[in-house]
């Protein structure tokens, strides 16, 4: 048992002299003896310590030892604590008797033998220090089963989100197979057509003047593969932190309007176009095939989501930041959508209804703009159309996703 | 056999269509869901092929609206269409309303006995 558990002990009696005798008795190593004359003074202490005994002589003028242990029978505070009377009064007066009655646990009589009363002194501290290692230890296993608990809760919360990356892994190589597939399926089947008419001996289709369009349709599918593979693989660069820009003096407005250009074929199969508004010449130091990135990415969404309405693109510069507006007027994304919308393989339903896609565009075009300092948002009304800003400021450093906070 | 071709991938479609034509079938290319019920009513077709995901609603859904109560379906075959594998697509509940799936890359062999097996 630990000796550190202080035991203090109460004795109260009108006589200072009876105190002293008394407290030359009990005191000794780990105790601690506070002395009242009289039952005001010892409810006193009792409001300011704990006691593990207390020694009430019982009479004392003004409240008797008998009506003190009645009070404290009566607070929480104190009905624990043991008592012991101590009585000048004759055997005969039934002392004793009353005194158990009001919770007495021992009684003795004056005079008082010194050996009886050490004896039962100490058996009744060991049992306050008994209870005080026992109370401690139970504190310490309650710490112990709370600090468990909140393992338990973390490893739960660990296991969620393991579970969550999983399925959301699968669900991501399913959709990249199912993505995959599309351009494949169109490929594939070019060639079994080609093979056909070689059977067939319909060599018309490998005339000189249709062999440039073929090749085209061709690069087009495997472009749109590269496409879908190099997403991917920048995603698992963005989450190892590993993408990093090349900075290089670009023409934001020249790039802009190749962007256009590049797409036009795809608007016009939306049933859209896209209007471009921009300067002469927008200079600034970006990674121009990371920003290329960004634009295809807002414009291809614009005219996925866009129910065939004219986009609008407009670039434009101030106070040294670079600013890039696209505009659709398609379906929109609901307000709880529009955070959501930024993280990887998150589509709204509306968005999967609408056209195929990972749901990682919107996710590298932040990281993206993350990387170059800016920033990106987005504003829309459901139903009415979105409107996505990048502001970039016109020097970018290089740095890593690591330091981004897009 | 007079085919018909449901799929939004208007390059897919019309390479089917080619492939078909060569193979001695007639087919009609439908690019999206409301295309094919409007085609479907205005004409005969022995078959089907539908794409599960078309932009207005699923290809599961055409199944549904081109098979009669009794389950009997005009045109009489209907094959599914994906990039999704048959377990994948079932979850849709795609499996039970066609006679067939094939996933995408479409093998024109695969296809061509599939389109023979049916009744004429």
């Amino acid at each position: 048992m630990s000796i550190d558990v202080e035991s203090k002990l109460l004795i109260v009696d009108d006589l200072p002299e009876n105190l002293l005798a008394l407290e030359a008795l009990i005191r000794g190593p780990g105790r601690t003896v506070y002395r009242a004359t009289s039952a005001e003074e010892a409810l006193a202490l009792l409001l300011d310590h704990e006691f593990a005994l207390a020694i009430l002589d019982v009479q004392m003028p003004g409240m008797n030892g008998f009506e003190l242990a009645e009070l404290m029978r009566g607070t929480e505070r104190t009905r624990h604590i043991p008592i012991i009377f101590v009585s000048a009064a004759g055997r005969e007066l039934n002392y004793a008797f009353r005194g158990y009655e009001s919770g007495a646990v021992d009684f003795l009589h004056k005079p008082l033998d010194p050996h009886a009363v050490t004896s039962k002194v100490t058996v009744f501290v060991d049992l306050h220090r008994h209870r005080k290692a026992l109370g401690q230890e139970m504190e310490k296993l309650a710490a112990a089963h709370h600090k468990q608990k909140e393992l338990v809760e973390q490893l739960r919360q660990t296991q969620r989100k393991l579970e969550h990356a999983v399925r959301m892994r699968d669900d991501f190589m399913s959709m990249v197979s199912h993505e995959l597939r599309t351009p494949l399926n169109t490929l594939y089947l070019e060639t079994q057509l080609r093979q056909m008419h070689l059977s067939k001996g319909k060599l018309e289709s490998f005339a000189p003047d249709r062999l440039p369009a073929m090749i085209e349709r061709d690069q087009r599918q495997i472009r749109n593969m590269v496409r879908l593979i190099d997403d991917m693989l920048d995603v698992t660069r963005m989450r190892r932190d590993a993408l990093s820009i090349q900075p290089q003096p670009v023409d934001l407005a020249a790039l802009a309007r190749a962007v256009v250009e590049g797409l036009r074929q795809q608007a016009e199969a939306a049933g859209s176009m896209i209007a471009l508004e921009a300067p002469g010449e927008l200079r600034g130091v970006w990674d121009e095939f990371r920003i290329e990135q960004v634009l295809t990415n807002l414009l291809t969404n614009a005219l996925r989501y866009g129910r065939g309405k004219p986009v609008e693109m407009m670039v434009s510069e101030a106070g040294g930041i670079a600013r890039i507006t696209v505009r659709d007027q398609g379906i929109g994304i609901a307000p709880e959508d529009q955070e959501r919308i930024f993280e990887q393989f998150e589509r709204t339903d509306d968005s999967r209804k609408h056209a195929s896609g990972l749901g990682l565009g919107l996710y590298i075009t932040r990281k993206i703009v993350g990387l170059h300092h800016g920033r990106v948002e987005v504003q829309s009304t459901p139903g009415q159309g979105a409107l996505f800003r990048v502001e970039l400021p016109l020097q970018a450093d290089a740095k890593t996703a690591t330091q981004a906070r897009a | 056999m007079n085919v018909l071709i449901v799929d939004d991938n208007v390059a897919a479609a019309d390479l089917l269509q080619e492939l078909l034509t060569l193979q001695d079938h007639t087919a009609r290319c439908a690019y999206t869901a409301q295309q094919a019920l409007d085609a479907a009513a205005a004409e005969h077709f022995d078959a089907a092929l539908i794409d599960l995901t078309l932009p207005d609603f699923p290809g599961s859904e055409v199944a549904r609206r081109l098979r009669s109560a009794t389950g009997e379906a005009h045109p009489k075959l209907l094959v599914a269409i994906s990039g999704f594998s048959v377990e994948d697509a079932a979850g849709a509940g795609a499996r039970a309303l066609f006679d067939h799936h094939l996933q995408k890359p479409i093998d024109i062999a695969e296809l061509t006995a599939i389109l023979s097996s049916a009744p004429h």
